[in-house]
Protein backbone atom coordinates (compact mmCIF):
# COMPACT_ATOMS: atom_id res chain seq x y z
CA UNK A 1 0.00 0.00 0.00
CA UNK A 2 1.25 3.43 -0.90
CA UNK A 3 1.63 6.01 1.78
CA UNK A 4 -0.39 9.20 1.58
CA UNK A 5 2.52 11.66 1.47
CA UNK A 6 0.31 14.62 2.32
CA UNK A 7 -1.15 12.91 5.36
CA UNK A 8 2.30 11.68 6.46
CA UNK A 9 3.68 15.20 6.20
CA UNK A 10 0.80 16.49 8.31
CA UNK A 11 1.42 13.82 10.92
CA UNK A 12 5.13 14.57 11.05
CA UNK A 13 4.40 18.27 11.32
CA UNK A 14 2.01 17.60 14.20
CA UNK A 15 4.66 15.47 15.84
CA UNK A 16 7.20 18.24 15.39
CA UNK A 17 4.81 20.77 16.89
CA UNK A 18 4.21 18.49 19.84
CA UNK A 19 7.95 18.13 20.31
CA UNK A 20 8.46 21.87 20.08
CA UNK A 21 5.66 22.59 22.55
CA UNK A 22 6.95 20.02 24.99
CA UNK A 23 10.53 21.22 24.73
CA UNK A 24 9.48 24.85 25.16
CA UNK A 25 7.69 23.86 28.35
CA UNK A 26 10.71 21.85 29.47
CA UNK A 27 13.11 24.69 28.72
CA UNK A 28 10.79 27.06 30.57
CA UNK A 29 10.83 24.82 33.59
CA UNK A 30 14.61 24.49 33.43
CA UNK A 31 15.02 28.25 33.16
CA UNK A 32 12.73 28.68 36.16
CA UNK A 33 14.79 26.14 38.08
CA UNK A 34 17.99 28.05 37.38
CA UNK A 35 16.31 31.21 38.59
CA UNK A 36 15.10 29.46 41.72
CA UNK A 37 18.59 28.13 42.32
CA UNK A 38 19.82 31.71 42.46
CA UNK A 39 17.32 32.36 45.23
CA UNK A 40 17.94 29.29 47.34
CA UNK A 41 20.42 26.43 47.45
CA UNK A 42 19.48 22.98 46.25
CA UNK A 43 21.40 20.05 47.59
CA UNK A 44 24.07 18.49 45.41
CA UNK A 45 22.57 15.02 45.10
CA UNK A 46 19.20 15.90 43.60
CA UNK A 47 20.88 18.41 41.28
CA UNK A 48 23.27 15.75 40.02
CA UNK A 49 20.43 13.29 39.54
CA UNK A 50 18.43 15.96 37.77
CA UNK A 51 21.29 16.84 35.46
CA UNK A 52 22.04 13.20 34.72
CA UNK A 53 18.43 12.48 33.92
CA UNK A 54 17.97 15.61 31.93
CA UNK A 55 21.11 14.99 29.91
CA UNK A 56 19.92 11.45 29.27
CA UNK A 57 16.59 12.76 28.10
CA UNK A 58 18.20 15.45 25.99
CA UNK A 59 20.59 12.95 24.47
CA UNK A 60 17.80 10.55 23.67
CA UNK A 61 16.02 13.33 21.87
CA UNK A 62 19.15 14.48 20.13
CA UNK A 63 18.94 17.90 21.74
CA UNK A 64 22.50 19.07 21.84
CA UNK A 65 21.36 22.60 22.47
CA UNK A 66 19.44 21.47 25.54
CA UNK A 67 22.50 19.72 26.89
CA UNK A 68 24.59 22.83 26.37
CA UNK A 69 21.96 24.88 28.19
CA UNK A 70 21.96 22.51 31.11
CA UNK A 71 25.74 22.37 31.32
CA UNK A 72 25.79 26.16 31.53
CA UNK A 73 23.16 26.01 34.25
CA UNK A 74 25.36 23.56 36.13
CA UNK A 75 28.25 26.00 36.12
CA UNK A 76 25.96 28.82 37.22
CA UNK A 77 24.57 26.93 40.17
CA UNK A 78 27.89 25.65 41.54
CA UNK A 79 27.51 25.88 45.31
CA UNK A 80 31.27 26.24 45.76
CA UNK A 81 31.13 29.58 43.96
CA UNK A 82 28.76 30.86 46.61
CA UNK A 83 31.06 29.62 49.37
CA UNK A 84 33.97 31.44 47.75
CA UNK A 85 31.93 34.67 47.72
CA UNK A 86 30.96 34.28 51.39
CA UNK A 87 34.54 33.52 52.42
CA UNK A 88 36.22 36.26 50.38
CA UNK A 89 33.76 38.90 51.56
CA UNK A 90 34.07 37.70 55.15
CA UNK A 91 37.86 37.96 54.92
CA UNK A 92 37.48 41.47 53.44
CA UNK A 93 35.25 42.48 56.37
CA UNK A 94 37.79 41.10 58.83
CA UNK A 95 40.66 42.88 57.08
CA UNK A 96 38.73 46.14 57.23
CA UNK A 97 38.04 45.66 60.95
CA UNK A 98 41.76 45.09 61.56
CA UNK A 99 42.55 48.24 59.61
CA UNK A 100 40.01 50.36 61.50
CA UNK A 101 40.99 49.14 64.98
CA UNK A 102 44.65 49.67 64.08
CA UNK A 103 43.95 53.22 62.92
CA UNK A 104 41.92 53.85 66.07
CA UNK A 105 44.77 52.58 68.21
CA UNK A 106 47.10 55.09 66.57
CA UNK A 107 44.91 58.03 67.58
CA UNK A 108 45.72 59.99 70.75
CA UNK A 109 44.38 57.93 73.70
CA UNK A 110 42.02 60.69 74.76
CA UNK A 111 40.46 60.58 71.31
CA UNK A 112 40.36 56.81 70.83
CA UNK A 113 39.36 55.94 74.39
CA UNK A 114 42.51 53.87 74.84
CA UNK A 115 43.35 55.88 77.94
CA UNK A 116 40.99 53.44 79.62
CA UNK A 117 42.91 50.16 80.08
CA UNK A 118 39.83 48.03 79.43
CA UNK A 119 39.23 49.75 76.11
CA UNK A 120 42.93 49.52 75.23
CA UNK A 121 42.92 45.79 76.01
CA UNK A 122 39.74 45.34 74.01
CA UNK A 123 41.28 46.99 70.94
CA UNK A 124 44.44 44.86 71.19
CA UNK A 125 42.55 41.59 71.71
CA UNK A 126 39.96 42.37 69.06
CA UNK A 127 42.61 43.08 66.43
CA UNK A 128 44.15 39.70 67.27
CA UNK A 129 40.80 37.93 67.01
CA UNK A 130 39.94 39.55 63.70
CA UNK A 131 43.33 38.48 62.34
CA UNK A 132 42.52 34.92 63.37
CA UNK A 133 39.10 35.20 61.70
CA UNK A 134 40.64 36.46 58.45
CA UNK A 135 43.14 33.58 58.55
CA UNK A 136 40.30 31.12 59.14
CA UNK A 137 38.28 32.38 56.19
CA UNK A 138 41.34 32.48 53.96
CA UNK A 139 42.25 28.95 55.08
CA UNK A 140 38.84 27.77 53.90
CA UNK A 141 39.42 29.54 50.57
CA UNK A 142 42.73 27.75 50.19
CA UNK A 143 40.96 24.46 50.86
CA UNK A 144 38.62 25.34 47.99
CA UNK A 145 41.61 26.18 45.75
CA UNK A 146 40.21 29.71 45.51
CA UNK A 147 41.98 33.05 45.75
CA UNK A 148 42.47 34.33 49.26
CA UNK A 149 41.26 37.81 50.14
CA UNK A 150 44.01 40.07 51.49
CA UNK A 151 42.20 43.33 50.77
CA UNK A 152 39.54 45.23 52.67
CA UNK A 153 35.82 45.55 52.05
CA UNK A 154 36.12 48.60 49.82
CA UNK A 155 32.42 49.60 49.65
CA UNK A 156 32.24 49.72 53.45
CA UNK A 157 35.55 51.55 53.60
CA UNK A 158 34.29 54.15 51.12
CA UNK A 159 30.77 54.65 52.42
CA UNK A 160 31.13 54.05 56.16
CA UNK A 161 34.69 54.06 57.43
CA UNK A 162 36.23 56.95 55.52
CA UNK A 163 33.55 59.51 56.46
CA UNK A 164 33.43 58.26 60.06
CA UNK A 165 37.19 58.35 60.59
CA UNK A 166 37.41 61.89 59.35
CA UNK A 167 34.74 62.99 61.83
CA UNK A 168 36.07 61.34 64.99
CA UNK A 169 35.94 63.75 67.91
CA UNK A 170 36.19 61.36 70.82
CA UNK A 171 35.88 57.77 72.10
CA UNK A 172 32.13 57.63 71.46
CA UNK A 173 32.74 58.13 67.73
CA UNK A 174 35.33 55.35 67.67
CA UNK A 175 32.96 53.02 69.50
CA UNK A 176 30.13 53.88 67.13
CA UNK A 177 32.25 53.07 64.08
CA UNK A 178 33.50 49.82 65.61
CA UNK A 179 29.92 48.87 66.47
CA UNK A 180 28.82 49.41 62.87
CA UNK A 181 31.58 47.12 61.60
CA UNK A 182 31.10 44.42 64.23
CA UNK A 183 27.34 44.36 63.77
CA UNK A 184 27.73 44.14 59.99
CA UNK A 185 30.11 41.22 60.45
CA UNK A 186 27.86 39.36 62.89
CA UNK A 187 24.70 40.02 60.85
CA UNK A 188 26.41 38.98 57.61
CA UNK A 189 27.79 35.74 59.01
CA UNK A 190 24.46 34.79 60.60
CA UNK A 191 22.58 35.47 57.36
CA UNK A 192 25.10 33.84 55.06
CA UNK A 193 25.36 30.73 57.26
CA UNK A 194 21.59 30.49 56.98
CA UNK A 195 21.84 30.64 53.19
CA UNK A 196 24.95 28.47 52.78
CA UNK A 197 25.14 24.76 52.16
CA UNK A 198 25.83 23.29 55.63
CA UNK A 199 28.16 20.77 54.03
CA UNK A 200 30.14 23.46 52.21
CA UNK A 201 33.41 25.04 53.29
CA UNK A 202 31.95 28.39 54.33
CA UNK A 203 29.33 27.16 56.79
CA UNK A 204 31.49 26.03 59.72
CA UNK A 205 33.71 29.15 59.94
CA UNK A 206 30.70 31.45 59.62
CA UNK A 207 28.91 29.58 62.42
CA UNK A 208 31.96 29.53 64.68
CA UNK A 209 32.82 33.21 64.23
CA UNK A 210 29.42 34.95 64.11
CA UNK A 211 28.80 34.69 67.89
CA UNK A 212 32.26 36.12 68.59
CA UNK A 213 31.45 39.21 66.54
CA UNK A 214 28.17 39.39 68.48
CA UNK A 215 30.20 39.39 71.68
CA UNK A 216 32.29 42.28 70.36
CA UNK A 217 28.98 44.06 69.71
CA UNK A 218 27.85 43.36 73.28
CA UNK A 219 31.01 44.83 74.79
CA UNK A 220 30.83 47.89 72.55
CA UNK A 221 27.14 48.44 73.39
CA UNK A 222 27.96 48.32 77.11
CA UNK A 223 30.88 50.73 76.64
CA UNK A 224 28.75 53.01 74.49
CA UNK A 225 26.04 53.07 77.17
CA UNK A 226 28.47 54.01 79.91
CA UNK A 227 30.09 56.69 77.76
CA UNK A 228 26.64 58.11 76.99
CA UNK A 229 25.88 58.13 80.73
CA UNK A 230 29.15 60.02 81.27
CA UNK A 231 30.45 57.19 83.43
CA UNK A 232 33.62 56.03 81.62
CA UNK A 233 35.05 55.32 85.08
CA UNK A 234 32.69 52.33 85.32
CA UNK A 235 34.32 50.67 82.29
CA UNK A 236 36.55 48.44 84.36
CA UNK A 237 37.53 44.85 85.04
CA UNK A 238 36.35 43.43 87.34
CA UNK A 239 33.15 45.33 86.69
CA UNK A 240 32.08 47.58 89.57
CA UNK A 241 28.75 45.74 89.66
CA UNK A 242 27.30 47.55 92.65
CA UNK A 243 27.80 50.94 90.99
CA UNK A 244 26.57 50.12 87.52
CA UNK A 245 23.20 51.58 86.55
CA UNK A 246 20.37 49.07 86.12
CA UNK A 247 20.17 49.85 82.38
CA UNK A 248 23.70 48.48 81.93
CA UNK A 249 22.30 45.06 82.76
CA UNK A 250 20.71 44.46 79.38
CA UNK A 251 22.00 47.17 77.09
CA UNK A 252 24.44 44.70 75.54
CA UNK A 253 21.81 42.33 74.12
CA UNK A 254 18.88 44.37 72.85
CA UNK A 255 17.22 41.56 70.84
CA UNK A 256 16.28 38.01 71.72
CA UNK A 257 17.39 36.94 68.25
CA UNK A 258 20.26 38.42 66.33
CA UNK A 259 18.98 40.77 63.65
CA UNK A 260 20.41 40.39 60.15
CA UNK A 261 19.13 43.57 58.50
CA UNK A 262 22.65 45.02 58.48
CA UNK A 263 24.14 42.05 56.64
CA UNK A 264 26.38 43.02 53.75
CA UNK A 265 25.95 41.72 50.19
CA UNK A 266 27.72 38.37 49.97
CA UNK A 267 29.73 39.26 46.87
CA UNK A 268 30.84 42.69 48.08
CA UNK A 269 34.38 41.55 48.83
CA UNK A 270 34.75 38.96 46.12
CA UNK A 271 38.20 38.79 44.53
CA UNK A 272 37.94 39.43 40.81
CA UNK B 1 9.27 20.19 5.98
CA UNK B 2 9.64 20.65 2.23
CA UNK B 3 13.12 19.10 2.22
CA UNK B 4 11.97 16.26 4.39
CA UNK B 5 9.06 15.58 2.10
CA UNK B 6 11.21 15.60 -1.01
CA UNK B 7 13.80 13.23 0.41
CA UNK B 8 11.26 10.90 1.95
CA UNK B 9 11.66 7.33 0.71
CA UNK B 10 8.65 5.27 -0.18
CA UNK B 11 7.57 3.23 2.82
CA UNK B 12 4.65 0.96 3.37
CA UNK B 13 1.99 1.19 6.07
CA UNK B 14 3.64 -1.50 8.19
CA UNK B 15 6.96 0.35 8.23
CA UNK B 16 5.15 3.55 9.03
CA UNK B 17 3.35 1.87 11.93
CA UNK B 18 6.69 0.55 13.24
CA UNK B 19 8.33 3.95 12.96
CA UNK B 20 5.40 5.60 14.69
CA UNK B 21 5.58 3.06 17.51
CA UNK B 22 9.31 3.71 17.89
CA UNK B 23 8.73 7.44 17.99
CA UNK B 24 5.98 7.02 20.57
CA UNK B 25 8.26 4.79 22.65
CA UNK B 26 10.98 7.44 22.54
CA UNK B 27 8.51 10.05 23.70
CA UNK B 28 7.35 7.84 26.53
CA UNK B 29 10.90 6.97 27.54
CA UNK B 30 12.30 10.45 27.57
CA UNK B 31 9.70 13.03 28.47
CA UNK B 32 8.42 11.40 31.65
CA UNK B 33 12.02 11.12 32.86
CA UNK B 34 12.77 14.74 32.13
CA UNK B 35 9.46 15.95 33.52
CA UNK B 36 9.72 13.84 36.66
CA UNK B 37 13.27 15.07 37.23
CA UNK B 38 12.16 18.65 36.74
CA UNK B 39 9.19 18.18 39.04
CA UNK B 40 11.39 16.68 41.72
CA UNK B 41 14.09 19.32 41.60
CA UNK B 42 11.55 22.10 41.44
CA UNK B 43 9.69 20.74 44.45
CA UNK B 44 12.95 20.64 46.41
CA UNK B 45 13.82 24.18 45.42
CA UNK B 46 10.36 25.39 46.36
CA UNK B 47 10.59 23.61 49.69
CA UNK B 48 13.94 25.26 50.36
CA UNK B 49 12.61 28.68 49.49
CA UNK B 50 9.41 28.18 51.44
CA UNK B 51 11.54 27.13 54.42
CA UNK B 52 13.46 30.36 54.08
CA UNK B 53 10.77 32.83 53.18
CA UNK B 54 7.44 31.33 54.09
CA UNK B 55 5.03 29.62 51.81
CA UNK B 56 2.99 32.55 50.61
CA UNK B 57 5.38 33.70 47.91
CA UNK B 58 5.84 30.36 46.25
CA UNK B 59 2.39 28.84 46.23
CA UNK B 60 1.33 30.71 43.14
CA UNK B 61 4.39 29.70 41.14
CA UNK B 62 4.06 26.12 42.38
CA UNK B 63 0.53 26.08 40.97
CA UNK B 64 1.85 27.64 37.78
CA UNK B 65 4.47 24.96 37.41
CA UNK B 66 2.02 22.15 38.04
CA UNK B 67 -0.38 23.62 35.50
CA UNK B 68 2.47 24.00 33.00
CA UNK B 69 3.71 20.52 33.75
CA UNK B 70 0.29 19.05 33.24
CA UNK B 71 -0.06 20.91 29.96
CA UNK B 72 3.28 19.50 28.88
CA UNK B 73 2.29 16.04 29.94
CA UNK B 74 -0.88 16.43 27.95
CA UNK B 75 1.11 17.41 24.91
CA UNK B 76 3.29 14.34 25.09
CA UNK B 77 0.72 11.78 25.96
CA UNK B 78 -1.37 12.84 28.94
CA UNK B 79 -1.26 11.57 32.47
CA UNK B 80 2.41 10.67 32.31
CA UNK B 81 3.48 13.43 34.66
CA UNK B 82 1.12 12.26 37.36
CA UNK B 83 2.33 8.70 37.02
CA UNK B 84 5.96 9.79 37.06
CA UNK B 85 5.49 12.04 40.07
CA UNK B 86 3.75 9.22 41.88
CA UNK B 87 6.71 6.97 41.22
CA UNK B 88 9.20 9.53 42.47
CA UNK B 89 7.21 10.71 45.46
CA UNK B 90 7.77 7.65 47.60
CA UNK B 91 11.56 7.84 48.14
CA UNK B 92 11.48 11.66 48.39
CA UNK B 93 8.78 11.54 51.03
CA UNK B 94 10.72 8.93 53.00
CA UNK B 95 13.87 11.03 52.91
CA UNK B 96 11.97 14.10 54.03
CA UNK B 97 10.34 12.21 56.88
CA UNK B 98 13.69 10.86 58.05
CA UNK B 99 15.27 14.30 57.94
CA UNK B 100 12.32 15.81 59.76
CA UNK B 101 12.71 13.28 62.58
CA UNK B 102 16.28 14.45 63.16
CA UNK B 103 15.18 18.07 63.11
CA UNK B 104 12.41 17.38 65.62
CA UNK B 105 14.84 15.73 68.01
CA UNK B 106 17.22 18.69 67.86
CA UNK B 107 14.36 21.17 68.23
CA UNK B 108 13.26 19.32 71.37
CA UNK B 109 16.83 19.35 72.67
CA UNK B 110 17.04 23.12 72.21
CA UNK B 111 13.60 23.70 73.72
CA UNK B 112 14.61 21.67 76.79
CA UNK B 113 17.85 23.62 77.25
CA UNK B 114 16.05 26.95 76.89
CA UNK B 115 13.36 25.85 79.33
CA UNK B 116 16.07 24.95 81.82
CA UNK B 117 17.67 28.38 81.40
CA UNK B 118 14.31 30.04 82.06
CA UNK B 119 13.91 27.89 85.14
CA UNK B 120 17.41 28.69 86.43
CA UNK B 121 17.12 32.47 85.96
CA UNK B 122 13.64 32.34 87.49
CA UNK B 123 14.91 30.44 90.52
CA UNK B 124 17.79 32.88 90.93
CA UNK B 125 15.45 35.87 90.76
CA UNK B 126 13.16 34.25 93.30
CA UNK B 127 16.09 33.56 95.60
CA UNK B 128 17.30 37.13 95.16
CA UNK B 129 13.82 38.46 95.92
CA UNK B 130 13.74 36.37 99.08
CA UNK B 131 17.05 37.87 100.19
CA UNK B 132 18.89 34.52 99.96
CA UNK B 133 21.73 35.90 97.85
CA UNK B 134 22.63 38.95 99.89
CA UNK B 135 22.53 42.39 98.31
CA UNK B 136 21.59 42.12 94.66
CA UNK B 137 22.71 45.06 92.51
CA UNK B 138 20.09 46.51 90.21
CA UNK B 139 22.25 45.77 87.17
CA UNK B 140 22.27 42.07 88.02
CA UNK B 141 18.52 42.03 88.56
CA UNK B 142 18.08 43.69 85.16
CA UNK B 143 20.45 41.25 83.47
CA UNK B 144 18.67 38.19 84.89
CA UNK B 145 15.20 39.53 84.10
CA UNK B 146 16.02 40.26 80.46
CA UNK B 147 18.05 37.09 79.96
CA UNK B 148 15.15 35.06 81.35
CA UNK B 149 12.73 36.83 78.98
CA UNK B 150 15.00 36.13 76.00
CA UNK B 151 15.35 32.45 76.90
CA UNK B 152 11.55 32.35 77.19
CA UNK B 153 11.40 33.72 73.65
CA UNK B 154 13.88 31.08 72.49
CA UNK B 155 11.96 28.24 74.11
CA UNK B 156 8.78 29.62 72.58
CA UNK B 157 10.37 29.74 69.14
CA UNK B 158 11.42 26.09 69.31
CA UNK B 159 8.00 25.09 70.58
CA UNK B 160 6.42 26.97 67.70
CA UNK B 161 8.36 24.94 65.16
CA UNK B 162 7.47 21.77 67.03
CA UNK B 163 3.80 22.73 66.96
CA UNK B 164 4.04 23.55 63.26
CA UNK B 165 5.49 20.08 62.69
CA UNK B 166 2.57 18.50 64.53
CA UNK B 167 4.68 17.63 67.56
CA UNK B 168 4.04 18.10 71.27
CA UNK B 169 5.74 21.13 72.79
CA UNK B 170 8.49 20.82 75.39
CA UNK B 171 7.72 22.22 78.82
CA UNK B 172 10.21 20.20 80.85
CA UNK B 173 13.82 21.08 81.58
CA UNK B 174 16.50 19.21 79.67
CA UNK B 175 16.82 15.98 81.64
CA UNK B 176 20.58 15.64 81.15
CA UNK B 177 21.43 19.00 82.72
CA UNK B 178 18.59 19.42 85.18
CA UNK B 179 20.09 17.43 88.10
CA UNK B 180 23.34 19.40 87.95
CA UNK B 181 21.57 22.75 87.73
CA UNK B 182 19.09 21.92 90.48
CA UNK B 183 21.92 20.84 92.76
CA UNK B 184 23.88 24.00 91.98
CA UNK B 185 20.88 26.21 92.61
CA UNK B 186 20.46 24.54 95.99
CA UNK B 187 23.91 25.63 97.04
CA UNK B 188 24.22 29.16 95.62
CA UNK B 189 24.78 31.79 98.28
CA UNK B 190 25.93 34.84 96.36
CA UNK B 191 25.43 36.65 93.09
CA UNK B 192 28.84 35.40 91.99
CA UNK B 193 27.67 31.80 92.49
CA UNK B 194 24.60 32.51 90.37
CA UNK B 195 26.68 34.23 87.67
CA UNK B 196 29.01 31.23 87.47
CA UNK B 197 26.07 28.86 87.10
CA UNK B 198 24.46 31.10 84.50
CA UNK B 199 27.73 31.31 82.55
CA UNK B 200 27.93 27.52 82.49
CA UNK B 201 24.37 27.26 81.21
CA UNK B 202 24.86 29.94 78.55
CA UNK B 203 28.10 28.32 77.39
CA UNK B 204 26.46 24.90 77.10
CA UNK B 205 23.53 26.38 75.19
CA UNK B 206 25.87 28.22 72.80
CA UNK B 207 28.05 25.16 72.24
CA UNK B 208 24.97 23.01 71.68
CA UNK B 209 23.61 25.35 69.05
CA UNK B 210 26.93 25.61 67.25
CA UNK B 211 27.63 21.89 67.33
CA UNK B 212 24.24 20.83 65.98
CA UNK B 213 23.19 23.64 63.67
CA UNK B 214 24.67 21.98 60.60
CA UNK B 215 22.68 18.82 61.26
CA UNK B 216 19.31 20.45 60.69
CA UNK B 217 17.94 19.38 57.32
CA UNK B 218 15.36 22.15 57.28
CA UNK B 219 16.79 25.60 56.59
CA UNK B 220 14.29 27.38 58.81
CA UNK B 221 15.43 25.38 61.85
CA UNK B 222 19.03 26.21 61.00
CA UNK B 223 18.23 29.89 60.66
CA UNK B 224 16.47 29.94 64.00
CA UNK B 225 19.46 28.34 65.71
CA UNK B 226 21.80 30.76 63.93
CA UNK B 227 19.95 33.83 65.22
CA UNK B 228 19.73 32.53 68.80
CA UNK B 229 23.34 31.38 69.28
CA UNK B 230 24.86 34.91 69.10
CA UNK B 231 22.47 36.10 71.80
CA UNK B 232 23.58 33.30 74.14
CA UNK B 233 27.13 34.41 73.33
CA UNK B 234 26.26 37.97 74.34
CA UNK B 235 24.79 36.77 77.63
CA UNK B 236 28.02 34.85 78.25
CA UNK B 237 30.15 37.92 77.46
CA UNK B 238 28.36 40.06 80.03
CA UNK B 239 28.49 37.30 82.64
CA UNK B 240 32.24 37.04 82.07
CA UNK B 241 32.45 40.81 82.54
CA UNK B 242 30.52 40.58 85.80
CA UNK B 243 32.82 37.80 86.99
CA UNK B 244 35.92 39.85 86.18
CA UNK B 245 36.93 37.75 83.18
CA UNK B 246 37.76 39.06 79.73
CA UNK B 247 34.34 39.11 78.00
CA UNK B 248 35.42 37.64 74.64
CA UNK B 249 37.80 34.88 75.63
CA UNK B 250 37.94 32.94 72.35
CA UNK B 251 38.29 33.91 68.71
CA UNK B 252 36.02 31.04 67.66
CA UNK B 253 33.26 29.46 69.72
CA UNK B 254 34.36 26.33 71.53
CA UNK B 255 32.12 23.28 71.58
CA UNK B 256 33.04 22.03 75.06
CA UNK B 257 30.03 20.66 76.91
CA UNK B 258 27.78 20.68 73.85
CA UNK B 259 24.77 18.41 74.09
CA UNK B 260 23.80 16.14 71.22
CA UNK B 261 20.57 14.68 69.89
CA UNK B 262 21.00 11.78 72.31
CA UNK B 263 20.59 14.25 75.19
CA UNK B 264 17.18 15.48 74.02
Amino acid sequence: MKVDDKRLSELIEESNDTHSDAMRATHGAVAEMVELRHEAPVSELPRRRFINRSLFAAGALGLGAGALYLSRATITVNAADEDVAYLQTAAAIENLAISVYTQAASLPPALSGAANPVIAAFVTNTIKQHKEHAATFNGALTALSAKIQSGIDQPVQDTVVKPALSAIAGPADVVKLALTLEDAAAASYVKWAGDADPKGKAFAPLVAIAPVEAQHVAVLLAVQGLLAASRPDLIALPAPVAQLPAAAGDIAFPNARYQTKNARPEDEGKVS
Amino acid sequence: MANMKNSMPDIDERELANLTRDLDAMHKDTFPTAIAALAEIREKALDTISDTRGLAGVRASRRGFLAGGLATAGAVGGGILLAACGTEATPSASATAAAAAGDITLAKLNAGVETLAVFAYGAALTAAGAGKLGAVPAVVQQFATTAKAQHTDHAGAWNEVLTAAGQATVSKNNAKLEPTVTAALGSVKTIVDVAKLALTLESVALATYNKNVGDFADAKYRQLALTIAPVEAQHAAILNFVLGNYPVPDSVIKLDGALTAADA
